[in-house]
Parts: structure tokens; C-alpha cells; sequence
């Protein structure tokens, strides 16, 4: 890297400009800026305020010279666009918006419309806009979120500043939010929301309700299919399931925003595989990224219960079977685990006190609250299978006995309790690994068979 | 002191002294001689198996019942149980939603941490109003919080003592008892 770099980036790229100086200078938001950009993928023109210059300024006061390189962006900007930047007319405002080089989602500040006053006046709103930005790096939540998630305080913003467009600004216009491929199951085919004459913020603020993006491919195919080629571009150059931001201003389709999708476990292994099947990424590649879960050997399942064997249901508090004998205070837990002997705590509703019993269990079964239970949210804590809300359970604590379903069973009895189906049976229930459905299992073997193929061969 | 020593035994199930000591705003150098009379009186014992501690006897349990009733203590209004009912189920939420995405903390996350945070607050602080050692609970949620903020994963949901969700069932737990409320389905589980 050169050991001075320009404080500005500017995209599209103007005549002999050096190429893009990567993501650690230019956050994750202005990196993928220019890469649509050099693919030819409509993005509005702006410029990336470096992360380097970003880390000079983040007490939040610019100098004399990033004001002035600012001025000469947005004086080009003007040009761009055939607008003007602080004049009346056809006015020129711009989006100010954060970059980190890691994903800080809706950490740090985002300011939509500046330079709506004349003159000066909008520089010294737009001045004020940048350093809000930077100065949002040291905000309390940005702060909690980085200690939380370990990533270095020092790398600091970068910030893009782009010519606005409008989702409200009439005609057909919206903005929306899609996945490449579907985040849930990895299924490929475009995947989203539309939400026809509003902007960004009004997507997540769950205040109207989005339309699917087929409702766009019915009502615009035209548009629709402009997303679907950006769609095959940005997924063949980042070799990866995408998100993507975008916005529809007066028919007039833009993408504000790419990354790599956030999946689920499961859709992880399907894009892997299909990835690799495309020739997108090889097979080692695919196998390094789906790495076997931590957690898979320890969530169990019991088998499928017949009617007649289920004592009762309840609510899934947390995963996993287990099986044991029933104890109904701290002092029965203890002494059947002194024994050796595996128990199942069962409580109206758990208490702090019942959290060293807790503990001791294999299994916790509550006859009162759901998923969101104390006793619930201690199982998930413990990582023990828990079933709440068995309404139906009825607990005698006078004659230490549980009833339910016609079946009476004294405390010391076993029982099998799967958290995830939310069942409880009487006796033992043989428990085995969940390995997920019989198509993830298949998926599993590929890869692990290309893993073994790719460390053999290189 | 002995009413409130025995009442932080009760919620704890099995607690050690300092544990109790912080939980009363007692320092532990004066708890112990308290402590060592309760289970003089037979109201609680020391387990001495795996889980070692103080723990409420059937006697004390009982002892503790009448004493609440019987000081006939200050209590805050209804609106203010209301108001824990209400908030109550907004955490619990969050504790759910937390465990879904950890440690993916969110903006949203954090502002509803907050919001819960100041609401709670102002409920412990009603409580204490009427009744000062229920102040320990707003300086232990405190402390959880900030380590929360400062980077422990653990200080919101974790089973280690003093977590948030830990602090806020045993000030649940205090609550119900002190109301002389049965849990009941309004209350949260």
C-alpha cells in the first residue's frame, strides 16, 4: 500500500484514478460501492471518505484540507449528476452514511437529504453530517457492540457520501432488500421485500409492512429482471449468497448496498454445495466453509411418540431430549444425583432458588410460562433440554406424585422429555443425535467427502 | 437485617454468605453472626453436599411468610406491580431474542437493553421508597448492565451469579413475596 493515500475515493472512477484501496480503507459499505460500480451495476455517484482519514477526524472537527477535498468531491458530484449542491433549482443533496471495514449494522449514523440549504450553508450541513458520522464511532452502543463482538476500536469509519435517491419521490418508485438466494433454506432464486414509495430507514422501523419481491416481479418483470442479472453479477464476483440494498427512483432502478447474506446453518450447506456445483467456488472452498457444528453431537431428539405413549405437551423451552427421573425440588435432585441416577427437575415455575437444581438436571419440565420463562431462558443458559408450560401436568407436592393423561407417576419415576417437539413421555425414550432432515445429512457427506478429496490432493 | 437476611436466603435457595451479604447491602463481616443465629433458631442450615450454602428450613419459609405479613410493610401502589408485569415480559423477550443471536448484539438490542434498563429502574426505585433494601437491586442491575456494556457476553443471560436475568428473578421472586402474591398467569413465569 502506498504510504500516503488520497483522504478521498471517488465512484465511479474518473479518469486516472488509482484502482479502489480495499476494504481497510474503504469500510465494507464503500468497497462494495465501487465493486458494482466497476461491474457497470447502476449505483449513484459518491465518494468514500477514507477509514485513515476518518481515524484523523474522530473527535469529530474536519481540517482545513478534508473540508476542502470534500468541497472538490462534491463539486464534481454536481458536475456527475447536473445538479447543483447548496442552489435552488435542481438541487444536488446526498446521503452521509457510515463504513466500517466489519459490519456494524445500525450502529453508527446515517443521515439522508443533506444540502437543503442555499449556499455555504448546505457545506456546513454536510460538514456537520460527516462528523456526526465519525463521531458516532465512539457512541456507547458502538462501543458495546464491538467489545461484545471483540473487533478493534481502532480501525474507525470510513464514510460514503452519495448522491441521494429517492424512494418517495413519485412515479413508481420504493426501495427494497433482497438475498441472492434464500437466507432460510439456501434455495436459489431471489428472495426479499419491496416497499413501494418509501426509503431505507422505513424498511426496518416495521411500521408499514413490505411487500414480497414477487409482488415487484408481477407488477414491474422489467425491474425485476434488472435485479436478477445484478443479482448473477455481484454473486459470480464475490463468489457468495449476497444482500442487497436498493431503490426504485421514478422507474429507475439503484443498489445502494452489497454484502454476504446472513444464512441459516442449514441454507449454509445447500449455497456451499450448489456454489461449488456452479464452479463459483471449488469444492475445498465449500467444504472450508461449512464447518461440522459444535453443537451436533450433543442435540438430541427422542423418536416420534404414538398418541398413547405421550404423557403431555408443552412449549419447546429449550432443545435437546433427555431422560431421567422425576425430582421435585432441590433436595430430590440432589439425592437421586448423589446416586448417579440422571433427573428431570419438574416445577409449577421456576424460581431463583430452583437454579442450583437446575443445574444438577438432565432435563427441566414447567407446568406454567412459555418460551420466554425464566426456566426457559436459564435451559438455553445451561444448554439443558427443557419443556415449559405443560399446562396439563398437574404437580402434587403433598403426595410428592405428577398427573396428567389419566397416568399417575410418584416422584423417583422416569421420564423422556424432548425440548424441541416439546413432549413428554413416561419411561425411557431412546434419544438419538438430530442430525436434521435426510437432505441435510446427504449435504453433510458430500462436503465432508470434499474436504477429505481437497486436503489429499493439495 | 434478620427479616431481609432470611428473605435473600429464601430467593437464593442455596446462597453463601457474601452472597447474601451483597444481595442485602449487609457487609458480610455482620451477616455472619445474623446467619449463624437463623440456623441457631432452626429457620435455615448450611448444606455441606455438593451445593454447599444456606438454605431456608420448612420452618423458615413459614417464619418468613409471617414476618411479611406481620411488619405489615410498606408497599408501593398497584400501578407500580403493573409496571413490573409489563416490563417483566418485555425482558424476558429480549433475554429470548439475545440468546437467538449471541453474541450478534444489535442496535436494537442495545436501545431496548435501555429502555427496559430505565423502566425497571423506576420500579426498584418505588419499591425501595417504601421499602430501602430493595436499593440493592438497582446497584446490582447496574453493575450487570455495565458489564454487559463493558464486553461480557455472559452478564445479561449467563447462570453465573449477578448476570441481569439472575439479578432480575430473584428481584421478581422478592416482589411477589413481598406483595404476598401466589404467581399467578399475569405475573410471568
Amino acid at each position: 500500500m502506498a504510504a500516503v493515500t488520497s483522504p478521498v475515493h471517488a465512484f465511479p472512477a474518473v479518469p486516472g484514478q488509482p484502482p479502489g484501496p480495499g476494504r481497510a480503507l474503504l469500510g465494507g459499505k464503500g468497497a462494495g460501492l465501487v465493486l458494482m460500480t466497476g461491474l457497470g451495476l447502476p449505483v449513484p455517484p459518491g465518494f468514500v471518505i477514507t477509514t485513515e482519514a476518518g481515524r484523523r477526524h474522530h473527535a469529530g472537527t474536519l481540517s482545513p484540507e478534508l473540508r476542502a477535498a470534500v468541497r472538490a468531491e462534491v463539486d464534481r458530484l454536481a458536475r456527475r449528476t447536473g445538479r447543483r449542491f447548496g442552489e435552488p433549482g435542481s438541487r444536488l443533496t446526498v446521503s452521509v452514511r457510515s463504513g466500517a471495514p466489519e459490519s456494524m449494522p445500525g450502529m453508527l449514523d446515517t443521515l439522508l437529504d443533506v444540502g437543503r440549504g442555499d449556499g455555504e450553508a448546505a457545506f456546513t450541513e454536510l460538514h456537520a453530517a460527516i462528523e456526526a458520522v465519525l463521531r458516532s464511532w465512539d457512541g456507547e452502543r458502538a462501543v458495546t457492540y464491538r467489545r461484545l463482538r471483540s473487533l478493534d476500536d481502532a480501525t474507525g469509519t470510513a464514510v460514503v457520501v452519495q448522491a441521494m435517491v429517492d424512494g418517495t419521490a413519485g412515479g413508481f418508485s420504493g426501495t427494497g432488500v433482497l438475498f441472492t438466494r434464500d437466507p432460510a433454506t439456501g434455495a436459489p432464486g431471489l428472495v426479499g421485500e419491496f416497499l413501494p414509495g418509501a426509503r431505507g430507514p422505513d424498511l426496518v422501523d416495521g411500521v408499514r409492512t413490505p411487500e414480497p419481491l414477487a409482488t415487484l416481479a408481477t407488477a414491474r418483470p422489467d425491474l425485476h429482471d434488472d435485479l436478477s442479472r445484478a443479482a448473477e453479477r455481484l454473486e459470480r464476483s464475490l463468489a457468495d449468497m449476497c444482500e442487497v440494498e436498493f431503490t426504485v427512483e421514478r422507474d429507475r432502478l439503484w443498489l445502494l448496498q452489497v454484502r454476504s447474506g446472513k444464512r441459516t446453518e442449514r441454507a449454509g450447506l445447500r449455497i456451499a454445495v450448489d456454489l461449488a456445483e456452479e464452479g463459483l467456488i471449488s469444492r475445498a472452498e465449500a467444504a472450508r466453509r461449512c464447518p461440522e457444528p459444535a453443537g451436533t453431537d450433543g442435540l438430541t431428539t427422542i423418536a416420534a411418540l404414538p398418541d398413547d405413549q405421550t404423557l403431555c405437551r408443552g412449549l419447546p423451552g429449550s432443545p435437546g431430549a433427555a431422560v431421567g427421573r422425576i425430582a421435585l425440588d432441590l433436595d430430590a435432585a440432589e439425592a437421586y444425583t448423589d446416586r448417579g441416577d440422571a433427573v428431570i427437575l419438574v416445577r409449577a415455575a421456576t424460581q431463583p432458588a430452583d437454579l442450583p437444581a437446575m443445574a444438577l438436571a438432565a432435563g427441566v419440565l414447567t407446568t406454567a410460562g412459555g418460551t420466554t420463562s425464566h426456566a426457559a431462558v436459564v435451559a438455553r443458559e445451561l444448554g439443558v433440554p427443557c419443556v415449559c408450560g405443560a399446562v396439563a401436568l398437574e404437580i402434587d407436592l403433598d403426595r410428592r406424585v405428577v398427573r396428567a393423561a389419566g397416568h399417575e407417576l410418584a416422584e423417583g419415576a422416569v421420564i423422556s422429555i424432548d425440548g424441541t417437539a416439546a413432549v413428554v413421555a413416561a419411561g425411557t425414550h431412546a434419544t438419538a443425535a438430530d442430525a436434521g432432515t435426510g437432505r441435510d445429512l446427504d449435504l453433510r457427506r458430500l462436503l465432508a467427502q470434499w474436504a477429505t478429496a481437497g486436503a489429499t490432493t493439495s | 437485617m434478620r427479616t431481609a437476611l432470611l428473605n435473600a436466603v429464601v430467593i437464593k435457595g442455596v446462597a453463601e454468605t457474601a452472597a447474601v451479604a451483597d444481595a442485602t447491602d449487609v457487609a458480610a463481616g455482620e451477616a455472619g453472626p445474623v446467619l449463624a443465629e437463623l440456623a441457631e433458631a432452626g429457620l435455615i442450615r448450611y448444606r455441606s453436599g455438593r451445593l454447599t450454602g444456606w438454605s431456608p428450613t420448612p420452618e423458615g419459609r413459614t417464619e418468613l411468610t409471617r414476618l411479611i405479613h406481620e411488619e405489615c410493610l410498606d408497599r408501593p401502589s398497584e400501578d407500580v406491580h403493573q409496571a413490573f408485569v409489563t416490563v417483566n415480559a418485555d425482558f424476558k423477550q429480549l433475554c429470548a431474542d439475545w440468546q437467538a443471536v449471541r453474541p450478534s448484539v444489535t442496535a436494537e438490542l442495545t436501545d431496548r437493553l435501555a429502555a427496559v434498563h430505565g423502566r425497571v429502574r423506576q420500579v426498584v426505585e418505588a419499591f425501595a421508597a417504601a421499602q430501602p433494601r430493595f436499593a440493592a437491586y438497582g446497584r446490582r442491575l447496574d453493575a450487570a448492565r455495565e458489564r454487559f456494556a463493558g464486553g461480557d457476553p455472559d452478564a445479561l443471560t449467563g447462570i453465573r451469579a449477578g448476570s441481569y436475568h439472575g439479578v432480575w428473578m430473584e428481584l421478581h421472586a422478592d416482589i411477589l413475596a413481598t406483595l404476598e402474591r401466589a404467581r399467578g398467569a399475569q405475573d410471568g413465569a
